[in-house]
């Protein structure tokens, strides 16, 4: 057979499979092996296929990896994978393009007389560590949710085992803190309770602020799939404009930004008046809570009289004037929360999240659906999506954040300081109580001159591109030019606006180049083996943590020693011999990876975050934790937590168990939290909103996907989003430029009108991509004051048509 | 979803439920010279798909009358040209 006759048949075979797999069968006979098989297999025709979770959003869709002459050659969705039964995104199916983008980083490169040079990993390492070694507490590490797990924890220990320093802190901190803080003041403890099989079992599906259309497509087509096999799924689009998701969509409730704060109080309110809440489930597992400061975790004890009293306002008529959504739509959603008959999923992203309110609403919609009991049963739900791949994984469950220690302890916590000191075997005391800066803060103090405060000199940035991302981009990342006793190193694995300002420049290596583990939006862990070589000299970012650790062991730095004067990286292989592994020569001498997780694995167990052993992923598809063991020694998942049903950790007959509640009963917290308007409003000199976001072509800031001449060409440059009434009243059409202008900067874009999306009168839509046009140079940098994550979603700007004589200019 | 260019993919069509418009759409999908059709499934075929401008041709599939949705499951990587390869460089 002709290898494109072969080709062929694979391809065919992958489709049928997906088809077979809806239609019930578990994997069809007769099928070859490599299909779905989760060990590597090798084709006739010369091709090698292993696993490996895909590398872009959350969402943790497996696919096929086909490798020739080592080089990926061919990319298919993996059937046998429980996220995404087959299915790929058009960018999930390009993953493999991402790896060979003409301009890879090969070499570390030190920054001379305003040019970067090439110059060796050993003088890399060397000038970094010293950098640490002068005043180590000036240093700050700053990832991502693309940090592989063992990634993400080799920083964690480095920094706060091994330098005592918390100033660690992923780019996570800017799409998901307000879901942690929500999951951690209602539950007691982060993450989901529920899982993607919610999807296939709610009839109502309420999408807050979130376009899963476009940002989790496979999600979507999970859900709208289920209207071809004939279910009834309703769809609620709650939005500040019409996406790919409204299109799909039974309801579409445009409400003015900021003010889905008040439409979830609407709809407690109507379940109270109408007395439709579940007396039942509330009475026997929820508590209340308010925050009168607005700035607590944890906030004060509340009673039912207190929180009708504070959800009186809100009734429909005063929600519709506040939001702008209909009366009668308010009331249509209290209705469906009152009935019991009904399953309900919300899901969200950015949308609730990026907020300077985003702790406050996601406590109001876990609390809509605590109050109407549409909780504990799959189907029912309040589930967050995540945009990065691991940034449950790495971010959430490694703990990366300023607060954090794996596992969800807290540095803050004396007894958790101690149990991680012990379990790193470093000295009690090593762990520093104090939080590190926030993402936000970091980068003020790094661009902040040393002699007026600013405590940072140092930032080694890994798999993240904060010089793109990070909001109000002139205060908090541009200011750094001209400041010459700061420093900044990163690792990555093209140029990107970061490096642009970059001292020091590290190849890395990139997905299937090295060994990995993920963490995914639904608790799911899965592993994959590097299965090509990366260019050059690029290298993971797990060695070069490790590589630089060792580097101040030998400088004479106190903490790169354990209890027993040991290195705190050292690894033994099989036969017990001591690996090297910071020495790149001896990195693959044992796989690394594996050392680094079942390491990370013991601290999951105190919160009941169980991760499954390293090998247990091997053999699976991504295990969904807790994984507990059982009696024969093997492992199980849980797909719905604090559910008797599903999870192994609640009490026989409990039915629901909040075992981490925040009041110690056992009990989740319903919280009133009121509307406030957002920090920055339209007015007479800034009308507008800019509200930024993401496209299906690229993922987040285009590094990888603008390097994927398919995902550029069907995107090639950002635009400004506008509502047709609102460009014809400024006289701008399609393909003109704009001016816009928010009282940070400038920026100029093309105008698109009627194209995926139109935005409501009053709000345009950037997305943020196009690193030509970095949109983050105008955004505001304010952020929710509990979790610190910045909004990206309002800010007040003023729109103009660009004059000729400024286009010839 | 949409296809972009690439040597060669295979996709999942999704057909109106209703025996006759359904019927008309299986007739357009087999008149296709860059489709080879697998066996129906319920409501859904595979097929495989190879053509010079992939992208027009996804759309027109998306747009015969029956098809309901088309998804993308497998894509084979060309190698790279050195043209088009993008950059980004700073």
């Amino acid at each position: 057979m002709q290898r494109r006759d072969f080709l062929r048949a694979t391809a065919l075979a992958a489709a049928t499979t997906v088809i077979a797999r809806r239609l019930g069968a578990t994997i069809p006979e007769g099928l070859p092996a490599y299909v779905a098989a989760t060990t590597a297999d090798v084709t006739p025709d010369g091709v090698r296929w292993d696993k490996a979770p895909c590398r872009f959003c959350g969402t943790g869709c497996h696919v096929r990896v086909g490798v020739k002459d080592g080089r990926v050659v061919a990319i298919q969705g993996d059937p046998a994978a429980e996220v995404n039964k087959g299915l790929l995104c058009m960018k999930g199916y390009h993953v493999g393009g991402i790896l060979y983008g003409k301009d890879r980083l090969t070499t570390p490169q030190l920054r001379r007389n305003g040019k970067l040079e090439a110059i060796t990993w050993e003088e890399a390492i060397d000038i970094l560590a010293r950098r640490v070694m002068k005043d180590p507490a000036g240093f700050g590490f700053y990832g991502s949710g693309q940090w592989t797990i063992p990634e993400g924890y080799a920083a964690q220990k480095f920094m706060k085992a091994g330098l005592g320093s918390n100033q660690i802190e992923p780019n996570a901190r800017l799409c998901m803190s307000s879901a942690v803080t929500g999951y951690v003041s209602v539950y007691g403890v982060d993450e989901p309770a529920g899982c993607y099989d919610d999807l296939d079992a709610a009839d109502v599906v309420i999408l807050w602020g979130n376009n899963p259309a476009e940002m989790h497509p496979v999600l979507w087509s999970r859900i709208v799939d289920r209207r071809t096999r004939g279910e009834k799924v309703v769809i609620i689009d709650m939005g500040t404009r019409r996406t790919r998701s409204t299109a799909l969509a039974d309801h579409y409730l445009e409400f003015r930004p900021q003010t889905d704060l008040a439409i979830a109080n609407g709809i407690a309110h109507l379940l109270l008046a109408n007395d439709t809440w579940d007396h039942d489930f509330v009475g026997k597992h929820c508590n209340f809570r308010h925050d009168p400061t607005g700035k607590s975790l944890l906030g004060e004890a509340f009673d039912l009289d207190g929180y009708r009293a504070a959800l009186a306002s809100y009734t429909p008529e005063y929600v519709a004037k506040l939001s702008g959504v209909p009366a009668e739509k308010i009331r249509l959603l209290g209705e469906l929360f009152g009935r019991r008959d009904l399953r309900i999923t919300s899901l969200w992203c950015m949308g609730m999240n990026q907020h300077t309110r985003g702790t406050a609403i996601n406590r109001l919609v876990h609390g809509v659906h605590l109050l109407s009991g549409h909780w504990g049963r799959p189907g029912d739900a309040p589930t967050s999506l995540t945009g990065q791949p691991s940034a449950c994984g790495t971010a959430r469950e490694v703990g990366t954040l300023c607060n954090a220690l794996p596992g969800g302890l807290l540095v803050t916590n004396a007894e958790h300081r101690a149990e991680c000191e012990e379990l790193w075997n470093v000295p009690p005391g090593r762990i520093n109580p104090e939080p590190g800066h926030h993402t936000v803060l970091l980068w003020e103090k790094f661009c902040t001159p040393t002699d007026k405060g600013g405590d940072i000199h140092t930032i080694f940035v890994q798999v993240t591109n904060p010089g793109q991302t990070l909001p109000d981009l002139n205060r908090t990342f541009r200011g750094k030019a001209g400041l010459a006793d700061k420093f900044l190193v990163v690792s990555d694995v093209y140029p990107t606006a970061t490096t642009e300002l970059a001292d020091l420049v590290l190849p890395a290596a990139l997905w299937v180049e090295k060994n990995g583990v993920f963490g995914n939006s639904e608790r799911r862990t899965q592993q994959w083996f590097k299965q090509v070589e990366p260019p050059g000299q690029a290298r993971p970012d797990a060695w070069m943590t490790i590589a630089l650790a060792h580097r101040l062991y030998e400088l004479g730095h106190p903490g790169m020693r354990d209890q027993d004067d040991r290195f705190i990286f050292t690894f033994h292989d099989d036969a017990g011999r001591e690996v090297p592994a910071w020495d790149f020569d001896h990195y693959y001498d044992i796989n690394t990876d594996r050392a680094l997780f079942d390491e990370y694995r013991r601290f999951t167990f105190h919160k009941h975050k169980h991760v499954a052993p390293y090998d247990e992923l091997v053999k699976a598809h991504g295990l969904r934790w807790p994984v507990v063991e059982q009696a024969d020694g093997t492992f199980n998942e849980t797909r719905f937590r604090f559910m008797e049903f599903s999870d192994p950790f609640v009490k026989k007959g409990a039915g629901i168990q909040f075992y981490h509640s925040v009041t110690k009963d056992d009990r989740a917290l319903i919280w009133f939290c009121p509307y406030e308007p957002a920090t920055e409003e339209p007015d007479n000199d800034y009308p507008f909103w800019l509200c930024t976001g993401r496209v299906i072509e690229h993922w987040h800031s285009g590094t990888m996907t603008m390097r994927v001449p398919q995902l550029r060409g069907s995107m090639p440059n950002a635009y400004v989003e506008m509502n047709p009434a609102d460009a014809r009243k400024l006289g701008l059409a399609n393909g003109d430029m704009a001016v816009l202008e928010t009282r940070r900067g400038r920026l100029d874009l093309p105008v698109w009108i009627d194209g995926r999306a139109t935005p409501q009168r009053g709000l345009v839509f950037v997305p943020f991509f196009d690193e030509r046009q970095l949109i983050n140079t105008i955004t505001l940098g304010d952020f929710c004051p509990i979790s610190k994550e910045p909004d990206y979603k309002k800010c007040a700007v003023r729109i103009r048509r660009r004059p000729a004589e400024e286009l010839r200019a | 979803m949409e296809a972009v260019e690439t040597g060669l993919s295979s996709l999942i069509v999704t057909l109106n439920a209703q025996a006759t418009t359904r019927a008309a759409a299986l007739t357009a999908l087999a008149l296709r010279q860059d489709l080879q059709l697998g066996e129906l499934g319920g409501n859904w075929i595979p097929a495989v798909l190879e053509s010079a401008d992939p992208r027009t041709a996804f759309r027109e599939i998306e747009a015969i009358p029956g098809v309901e949705f088309v998804e993308v499951v497998f894509v084979e990587l060309t190698a790279p040209d050195a043209s088009q390869t993008a950059t980004l460089s700073t």
